[in-house]
């Protein structure tokens, strides 16, 4: 039973937040975790990550995403700060 | 129809010319945004973007064909990913219309909005230290290279 109450996600961090996460990392969480539950998981980690992440926008597969939007198994989420291309 | 590209290497700007001409077509518009040798006060040395790729052109692909939408015309968009040499060409966003304001204006819109929404990043090289530009912010790079010394 304990298998099947998580997810295993892949979190993308782009920009300093990678630097200070890494820029491809697994994350195992909760079912029905929503997408401020892992960023809430990756402040645990590092402190540095809590305020960094801030003014981040999030991705769930390569669409837009919002911090209450629920993860499942498999998701690619995606750590946007702010941006400056061009 | 609107296209878009995320290129590593030079972009031909002959390429986008060509997509976006046409006989009913009197304007043709194209901004090419450069690499600068001096920025932010400091000489720049070297400059790599980064990008999330899927999304990255899903939204130039997106921003393109609102400019289509605006001029009634066309609009084509290529971004580069990796190094780029200093005074070589970033981004190019060519715009065609039936007359020159429509094209003067989807172009500059598209370039204003590729600035605020695609997820691209600078990665600045100086003579003192490299940075990440994140938004109107710079934050020097601290490499888990580094950390392992």
């Amino acid at each position: 039973m304990a298998k099947t109450s998580r997810i295993e996600i892949r979190v993308l961090l782009f920009a300093h937040l990678g630097d200070i996460m890494g820029t491809d990392i697994r994350l195992a969480l909760p079912v029905d975790s929503r997408v401020s539950d892992a960023i809430a998981a990756l402040a645990l980690l590092d402190d540095r990550f809590r305020a960094a992440v801030k003014p981040a926008r999030y991705s769930i597969n390569g669409n837009w995403a919002e911090g209450v939007d629920r993860l499942r198994g498999g998701d690619e989420l995606a750590l946007i700060p702010p941006v400056s291309g061009g | 129809m609107a296209k878009a590209l995320l290129v590593e290497g030079p972009i031909e700007p002959v390429v986008l010319l060509t997509h976006v001409q046409s006989d009913r077509y009197g304007a043709v518009v194209i901004f090419s945004g450069n690499v600068r040798d001096f920025s932010r006060g400091k000489r720049v040395l070297a400059m790599e973007y980064t990008a999330y790729q899927p999304l990255a052109l899903s939204e130039l692909q997106r921003i393109a064909s609102e400019a289509e939408r605006r001029c009634a015309g066309a609009c084509a968009i290529a971004h580069r990913v990796g190094p780029v040499p200093i005074g070589d060409s970033s981004v190019y966003v060519a715009a065609a219309a039936t007359h020159r304001a429509d094209a003067f204006d989807a172009c500059r819109w598209a370039i204003d909005t590729i600035k605020e929404c695609v997820p691209i990043w600078k990665r600045e090289t100086y003579d003192d230290g490299v940075v990440w530009v994140e938004g109107d912010r710079t934050i020097a790079v601290d490499s888990p290279e580094r950390d392992n010394d």
